[in-house]
C-alpha cells in the first residue's frame, strides 16, 4: 500500500512537469541568493583580513621605530614624533582591533549584521569608546533597506512556504473535486493512511531538495568562511525541515476541511500573509507602542550633558586632578606635551568613568530588548525560524550586543592602562608594545536558546499534526 | 449601474471569508494607523526634547575658546512630518539626526532599527504598508472571484440574456470593488488627518495628503482591474483565484525585492569606512589642513592675506591668523565633501534608476516611492534635510572662525561664554514645500496611473469579448 501510494505521488506529482518546473526555479532561485549572499560575506571577511594586515604591518612598522629609538640611532623631531609616547600610543600607535569572526553559517543569514559594526577599534579616540555609538559599516541606500535582502534564509522563510502552498493547496481537494477519493475507497486503500503518506512523501520531497541545495552550496568550496559548521548545519538543517514540516502540516490540515481547492488556496496565502508580515508588523508595532525605547536618541542626550558638565568646570576639573594625583604632575620636562592634551586626557578619563554606568544601563535593556523580542517569535513560526537562522549565522542582534560588551571593556581597559601613563609622560618600550595584538571575537551559538526555540517550533508541528490527526480521524469519504 | 453595485455588494456580503477578509483588514489598518500616530506622538516629543537639550548644551558649555565650542558642535533633528503616520518611509533606516562640528561633514545617525530588533528584521505595520501589500491582496482576490463566478453558476448568461450590455457589467463589478477599495481608505485617511492634526502644527490636509489619497485609489485599482481581467479570462475559478494571487505575489512582493537586490548587485553600498578614507586622501592632496603642517593650499593664503595687509609675516597682521586658516580649511574642504557625497548619492540615484525599472513589471515599487514622496519621508527629503544642515553647518562655523580671526592676534586665544553662544543662529528645518514634494513623486504616480489606465482599457476591450459559457 505504502509503496502504491508513494510510486502514485512519484510518477503523477513529482514528475509532472509544472512540479519539476517549480522545484527547478526553487533549487536556482535558492543557489543564486546563496551565491549572493556568500560572495558578500567573502568581501567582509576579505576587508577585515586586510584591515588586520594593514594594522600588523603598521605595528611591526611601529616597533622598529621603537627600537631605532631606544638604541639611540634615530631621533624624534619633537614630542609628537616619539613613538615611545603613552599618549600618543594610546591614541595611534598602540591601535588594536576587536574584530567579530563570522561563523560558518554566515552566508545563510546577514540578521543584524547591516546594523552593528562587527569591527571594534581599541585605542584611546573618544570615538571608539562605545562601539554601540559608531556609525554603520556600510553606507546603504535606505530604500533598499526598507525592503530588505534576501539571503538563503530568508528565501526559505518566505519562499519555501509559498511553493509548499503552490503545490499542496489541492493536496486533497483535488482528489475529492475529481471523484477520485469514493474509488480509492471502494478499491480498499485506507484514506487515512493515504494522506499521511501522501502529505509525507511531498515533505519529504521538498524539504530534501532544499535541504540539499543549500548544503551542497555550502560545501561546495566557495563558502565564505572556514569549517562546515557542524553542529550549527545540523541545527539549520533540523529547523529548515521542522519549518518546513509546518507548512506541510498546515496545507494538510486545511484541506482535511473539504472545502474547495480555490478556498483553501484563499486560506492559505491569507494565512502565509498574516505569519509572514501581518503578525510580525503588528508584534513590532504593538510591542513598540508598549514599550517604546528611547534608546541612542536619549543616550546622545546624556553623552552630551556629560562632555558638557565637565567642559563647564574643565579647568578646575584639571587642576582638582592634579591635587588628588599628585604623582601624575609631569616631572620630565623632556617629555611635557602641551597643555591641552592634558586636558583632554583628564576630560576623558573623567567622562569615560561617568559614562559607562550609562552605557552599561543602554546595553542592558537593549540586551533585555533582544531577549523580550525572541521570547515574542514565539508567536509565529516564521519569527522563530528568523530568530534560530540569525542565531545559526552568528548574526543575531544577542550576538551583536555580547560583541559590543567585550569590545566597551577592552577599550575601557586601555584607556585604564593607557591614559595614566600619558598623564605621568611615561614612555613605553618594546617590552609593553609587543604584546599588543588584535583579538578576534568567535561568537557562541547560544544553546540554550536554540533549544528552546527548536522546542517551540516542535510545539508548533506537534500541535499542527495533532490537528491534522484529529481532522483525520474524522474524515470520510463522503 | 447602482444595480449592478448593489447586486456585487450583495454577492461579496454573501460570502462569509470575504465579509471576514474584509473586516480583518479594515481593523488591521485602524491598527496600524493608531499605532503609527501613538509613535509619532511619542517620537515627537522625545525629539522636541532632546533638541532643545541639545541647544542648551551649546549654551551652556561653559568658557573656551571658539574653536574648541566648534569642535563641541551641536546635534541636529529632522521632525517627524505629519505624514510620517501614514508612511514612515525611511526615517527608521535611515537616522534623523546630524551631528555638526568643525572640518568635517558626518552621516545622519540615531537609526530606529539600531534600538528595536523586530523593526530591524520585520519591518513594521504602518497604514502605507498595509495598503501596498494586504488591500492588493484582498482586492485581487475578490476581483479574481466576480465574472468567473457568475459564470460558473449561469448568472452571467442570465443578466447578458436580459440585454445588460457585458461591459457595463463588468465595469459595474469594477466599480463596486473601486468603492470599497476607495471608502477603506478614504476612512482611514480621514481618520488619520483628524489624529494628525490634534498632534502637529503642520497640516495634514494639504495637496501632497490628497495626493497620497489619489495615489493609494489608484495603485488599489490596478489589482482590481488585473483581478478582473483574470476572472473574464479564466476558465474556472481555480484558475482566476490561482492567477489572481500569482500576480498578487509577482507584482507585490517578488518584483520589487528582485529588483532591490539587482541594484545592490549592480552598484554595491559603499564601505563607511572606505568613503571616509577617500575623502582623506582627497582632502590630504587637493584641500587645506588647518591642524597639520602648512602645506601649498595655507602658503598661497599666507601670500595673499599678507599682500591684503601689506605685511612680512603673519604675525604682523592684526588679526589672528588661526581662523583665517581654519575658515579657508573650510571652504576648500567643503567642495571636497560636496563631491564624495554627491558621488554617494550618485549610486544611490543609480540604484533607484534601477528601481524604477521595475514599472514595467509591477506598480507597488513606483506607488511606494510616491507614497513616501509625498509624505516627506523619501530619500530625497532626508536629502533636503542633510543639504539645510550642511548650510546652516557652513555659517555655524565660519561666525565661530571669523570670531577667532577677529578677537585675538597670532598665537592668542579667543574666549567666548554662555553669552555668545547664545547669539548662534537657531537651527529651523524647513520641510519642502508640496511642489517640491510633488517633483519627486511625479514619475512613480504618473507610472501608477499608465498602469491602472491600461488595464481599465483593458478590462474595456475585454468586457466586450466576454465568454458566457466556460469552455
Amino acid at each position: 500500500m505504502r509503496n502504491e501510494i508513494i510510486q502514485f505521488e512519484w510518477r503523477h506529482w513529482l514528475l509532472r512537469p509544472v512540479t519539476l518546473l517549480l522545484i527547478l526555479a526553487w533549487v536556482l532561485v535558492l543557489t543564486a541568493i546563496y551565491g549572493v549572499s556568500n560572495a558578500s560575506a567573502k568581501d567582509n571577511r576579505l576587508r577585515q583580513t586586510d584591515l588586520l594586515s594593514a594594522q600588523q604591518m603598521k605595528r611591526t612598522a611601529h616597533l622598529a621605530q621603537v627600537d631605532s629609538f631606544v638604541a639611540g640611532l634615530k631621533k624624534p623631531g619633537g614630542i609628537w614624533d616619539d613613538p615611545t609616547n603613552a599618549y600618543l600610543i594610546g591614541l595611534d600607535y598602540g591601535r588594536q582591533y576587536f574584530v567579530k569572526q563570522p561563523l560558518p553559517l554566515t552566508a545563510f543569514s546577514y540578521g543584524h549584521s547591516h546594523i552593528h559594526p562587527a569591527i571594534a577599534t581599541i585605542n584611546t579616540a573618544a570615538d571608539n569608546w562605545f562601539i554601540a555609538l559608531k556609525k554603520s559599516e556600510t553606507l546603504v541606500n535606505p530604500h533598499n533597506s526598507i525592503f530588505g535582502n534576501i539571503d538563503p534564509a530568508g528565501a526559505v522563510l518566505f519562499l519555501l512556504p509559498l511553493l509548499v502552498i503552490v503545490l499542496n493547496f489541492n493536496i486533497i481537494s483535488a482528489e475529492r473535486e475529481a471523484g477520485r477519493l469514493p474509488i480509492l475507497a471502494v478499491q480498499g486503500v485506507s484514506i487515512r493512511q493515504w494522506i499521511w503518506y501522501k502529505a509525507g512523501f511531498r515533505f519529504l520531497a521538498l524539504t530534501l531538495i532544499t535541504i540539499l541545495t543549500l548544503l551542497l552550496n555550502h560545501w561546495s568550496g566557495s563558502s565564505a568562511t572556514m569549517g562546515a559548521g557542524g553542529m550549527a548545519m545540523t541545527g539549520f538543517v533540523v529547523a529548515v525541515a521542522l519549518y518546513s514540516a509546518c507548512w506541510h502540516a498546515l496545507s494538510a490540515w486545511i484541506n482535511l476541511y473539504k472545502k474547495s481547492s480555490d478556498f483553501n488556496a484563499g486560506l492559505l496565502f491569507a494565512i502565509w500573509i498574516s505569519q509572514l508580515m501581518v503578525i510580525p508588523g503588528l508584534t513590532t508595532v504593538i510591542g513598540t507602542a508598549l514599550r517604546p525605547t528611547e534608546g541612542k536618541v536619549k543616550l546622545i542626550d546624556e553623552v552630551r550633558e556629560t562632555l558638557t558638565e565637565f567642559d563647564r568646570k574643565n579647568s578646575q576639573l584639571l587642576d582638582q586632578f592634579y591635587t588628588d594625583h599628585p604623582h601624575f604632575a609631569a616631572k620630565d620636562s623632556v617629555n611635557v606635551m602641551p597643555l591641552f592634551v592634558y586636558k583632554y586626557v583628564v576630560k576623558y578619563m573623567h567622562t569615560l568613568e561617568k559614562l559607562t554606568p550609562v552605557m552599561n544601563h543602554y546595553k542592558k535593556d537593549a540586551l533585555e530588548q533582544a531577549h523580550t523580542a525572541e521570547f515574542t517569535s514565539v508567536i509565529s513560526p516564521a519569527m522563530i525560524f528568523q530568530e534560530l537562522s540569525d542565531e545559526f549565522a552568528g548574526n543575531s542582534q544577542t550576538q551583536f550586543l555580547l560583541f559590543q560588551q567585550q569590545a566597551d571593556s577592552m577599550v575601557r581597559n586601555w584607556n585604564d592602562y593607557i591614559n595614566p601613563k600619558a598623564l605621568a609622560n611615561q614612555q613605553l618600550g618594546r617590552e609593553e608594545l609587543s604584546v599588543l595584538a588584535d583579538k578576534i571575537y568567535e561568537p557562541k551559538v547560544a544553546v540554550a536558546k536554540i533549544g528552546w526555540l527548536t522546542g517551540a517550533l516542535f510545539g508548533w508541528l506537534g500541535l499542527l499534526l495533532l490537528l491534522v490527526s484529529r481532522e483525520v480521524r474524522n474524515f470520510t469519504v463522503i | 449601474m447602482k444595480t449592478i453595485l448593489q447586486y456585487e455588494w450583495l454577492q461579496i456580503k454573501r460570502n462569509r471569508v470575504s465579509m471576514l477578509l474584509l473586516a480583518i483588514t479594515a481593523l488591521l489598518l485602524m491598527v496600524s494607523l493608531v499605532t503609527s500616530w501613538n509613535y509619532y506622538q511619542w517620537y515627537s516629543k522625545l525629539q522636541q526634547e532632546v533638541a532643545g537639550n541639545a541647544r542648551h548644551h551649546w549654551e551652556t558649555q561653559g568658557e573656551k575658546n571658539s574653536h574648541s565650542a566648534a569642535h563641541f558642535g551641536i546635534y541636529l533633528f529632522k521632525p517627524l512630518p505629519a505624514l510620517a503616520i501614514w508612511d514612515s518611509g525611511i526615517e527608521k533606516h535611515y537616522g534623523v539626526s546630524l551631528y555638526i562640528e568643525a572640518h568635517t561633514r558626518n552621516q545622519l545617525q540615531l537609526k530606529a532599527i539600531e534600538d528595536n530588533p523586530l523593526l530591524a528584521r520585520w519591518g513594521e505595520l504602518t497604514p502605507a504598508s498595509m495598503l501596498l501589500i494586504v488591500l492588493p491582496l484582498l482586492l485581487v482576490w475578490l476581483a479574481g472571484n466576480t465574472v468567473v463566478n457568475d459564470r460558473a453558476n449561469g448568472t452571467l448568461k442570465m443578466l447578458l440574456m436580459q440585454g445588460l450590455p457585458a461591459r457595463k457589467l463588468v465595469w459595474g463589478k469594477a466599480m463596486a470593488l473601486w468603492c470599497i477599495s476607495g471608502m477603506i481608505i478614504g476612512i482611514i485617511w480621514l481618520v488619520g488627518g483628524v489624529l494628525a492634526s490634534v498632534l502637529s502644527e503642520e497640516s495634514f490636509f494639504n495637496a501632497s495628503s490628497f495626493l497620497l489619497l489619489f495615489l493609494y485609489l489608484l495603485y488599489t485599482g490596478v489589482f482590481i482591474h488585473a483581478g478582473i481581467i483574470v476572472s473574464m479570462k479564466a476558465k474556472g475559478a481555480r484558475g482566476a483565484m490561482v492567477s489572481a494571487l500569482s500576480i498578487w505575489l509577482v507584482m507585490v512582493w517578488l518584483v520589487p525585492r528582485f529588483f532591490v537586490q539587482w541594484s545592490e548587485a549592480m552598484y554595491p553600498p559603499v564601505n563607511a569606512e572606505a568613503f571616509l578614507a577617500k575623502i582623506r586622501e582627497d582632502v590630504a592632496q587637493n584641500g587645506l589642513n588647518s591642524h597639520g603642517a602648512a602645506g601649498t593650499k595655507e602658503k598661497e593664503l599666507e601670500k595673499q592675506w599678507l599682500q591684503k595687509y601689506g605685511a612680512d609675516s603673519v604675525q604682523q597682521l592684526p588679526l589672528n591668523w588661526l581662523g583665517v586658516v581654519l575658515q579657508a580649511d573650510e571652504e576648500i574642504n567643503n567642495p571636497i565633501y560636496d563631491k564624495h557625497y554627491d558621488s554617494l548619492y550618485h549610486i544611490f540615484r543609480q540604484q533607484i534608476a534601477m528601481h524604477r525599472w521595475s514599472s514595467w513589471f509591477s506598480p507597488t515599487l513606483p506607488a511606494k516611492y510616491a507614497s513616501m514622496a509625498f509624505a516627506g519621508t523619501d530619500l530625497f527629503n532626508s536629502i533636503d534635510f542633510y543639504q539645510q544642515t550642511e548650510l546652516y553647518r557652513k555659517d555655524f562655523i565660519k561666525r565661530l572662525n571669523e570670531r577667532l580671526r577677529d578677537n585675538s592676534r597670532y598665537g592668542g586665544r579667543d574666549t567666548a561664554s554662555t553669552g555668545y553662544w547664545k547669539t548662534a543662529p537657531v537651527f529651523r528645518y524647513t520641510p519642502p514645500s508640496d511642489m517640491y514634494k510633488w517633483s519627486q513623486a511625479k514619475a512613480p504616480f504618473v507610472t501608477v496611473m499608465i498602469w491602472v489606465l491600461i488595464l481599465a482599457a483593458a478590462t474595456h476591450v475585454l468586457a466586450g469579448r466576454i465568454k458566457v459559457i466556460e469552455n
